[in-house]
């Protein structure tokens, strides 16, 4: 338990550093490429490193929280592509980069959902309503 | 440069390393295209990216805004293809997803749609488990070339037939959907070359299930928005419109 939370705080910790290094991003020109990819790194991975360790600690069976099960509002992809795929003996395998594990994928979506908003957002307001 | 590459490889193998649960998701998911299909779907796909590039170099030279409008259809893109909506189907509850390759091919062009649809696949594969990276060219081809070129083309053909702007942009809408399922079916039709199998009828079979359970509702849904874009592009500012070439002074777009 005190190993957990010390883990969490590490977590935090590294998580609001990361959260700063984005403020100056600006201001650094060059150096934004390298500070964008260590945020991507400091915020990626501490979720899924912890979450494997806490399984294999804990000893609790991996249910994983694949799109692979089929029923109400499976998506179109996952029952045909996935089903004839198979069908014809080139069965889907896994991503190289998979970050459907536990609520990651939530998180990436969501982030995908503001930058995809904003860019749009602003763009959309460039165009049409700012004056030329 | 070299530092930027070192660090991209890291990350690279680290998640790959961390990479240990099967997935199913949108788009072509790794694996299921064979090595050959990987290199023939990526040597289709790459001669249009190279061409999209030399577009956007040159246009946005001519037209200021076209960089800004590149960069709203690209996130617009990106959004749309990773966006499971849920469609009450033939076979019941279902989710898919729309593409928006007809409406940037419209606005862009259909050589820039591809590489904004090459873009938004490369994020999706890296980022959010959707798609592949060794099956990028073949989505790609699915959804960039066929549902651009597609697009691009029922517009030129429905202005022709001088109809509304509304159902100008509701045929590319829908007609790029379809086609860009219609690339997924042929990429999984072709696999069954050499088993003792028919391309057509497995290309078909493959189309028709798409069609009868969610896509045949969704593409309507596409057409719609797609429709509604351009007459709201349309009436804010027209001047976007007549630069791209997409209309011309004597158009009259439906109210609405």
């Amino acid at each position: 338990m005190i190993q957990n939370l010390f883990r969490y705080k590490i977590f935090i910790s590294i998580f609001s550093l990361s959260g700063l290094t984005l403020r100056p991003l600006r201001l650094c020109g060059g150096q934004s490429f390298f500070l964008f990819v260590a945020f991507i790194i400091l915020v990626l991975f501490p979720p899924v490193l912890f979450a494997e360790e806490n399984i294999e600690k804990k000893g609790i069976p991996v249910v994983t929280q694949t799109n692979n099960e089929e029923g109400a509002w499976t998506g179109i992809d996952v029952s045909i592509v996935g089903k004839y795929a198979e069908k014809y003996g080139h069965p889907p395998r896994d991503p190289y980069i998979n970050t459907d594990q536990g609520d990651l994928l939530l998180f990436v979506f969501t982030v995908a959902g503001v930058v995809g908003g904003f860019v749009m957002g602003f763009n959309v307001r460039k165009i049409f309503y700012e004056k030329e | 440069m070299s530092r930027a590459v070192t660090i991209f490889a890291i990350i690279f193998f680290l998640l790959f390393i961390s990479s240990e649960n099967a997935v199913y998701a949108m788009h072509i998911t790794e694996g299921i295209l064979p090595p050959k299909w990987v290199i023939t779907w990526f040597a289709v796909a790459m001669p249009f990216v190279g061409i999209g590039i030399y577009h956007v170099k040159r246009k946005k030279r001519q037209m200021p805004v076209y960089l800004p409008l590149v960069g709203t259809l690209g996130a617009a893109v990106f959004v749309f293809s990773c966006f499971p909506i849920p469609v009450i189907a033939l076979n019941g509850m279902a989710t898919s997803h729309p593409c928006g390759t007809g409406m940037s091919a419209v606005l862009l062009g259909p050589f820039v749609s591809v590489l904004v649809a090459a873009i938004a696949l490369l994020i999706q594969a890296l980022f959010l488990a959707h798609g592949g990276l060794t099956t990028l060219g073949g989505n790609i081809f699915s959804m960039g070339i066929m549902g651009s070129f597609s697009g691009y083309f029922v517009f030129k053909i429905a202005q022709r037939c001088r109809l509304p702007l509304f159902w100008c942009g509701f045929l590319v809408g829908m007609v790029s959907d379809l086609f860009t399922y219609l690339g997924t079916s042929i990429e999984l039709g072709l696999l069954v070359i050499g088993k003792d199998g028919s391309f057509l009828k497995a290309t078909a079979e493959i189309f028709g299930v798409f069609m009868m359970t969610s896509q045949g509702v969704l593409c309507i849904v596409e057409g719609i928005v797609v429709g509604f874009v351009l007459v709201f592009v349309y009436k804010r500012k027209p001047s976007i419109l007549l630069h791209l070439g997409v209309i011309k002074d004597d158009t009259k777009p439906v109210q609405i």
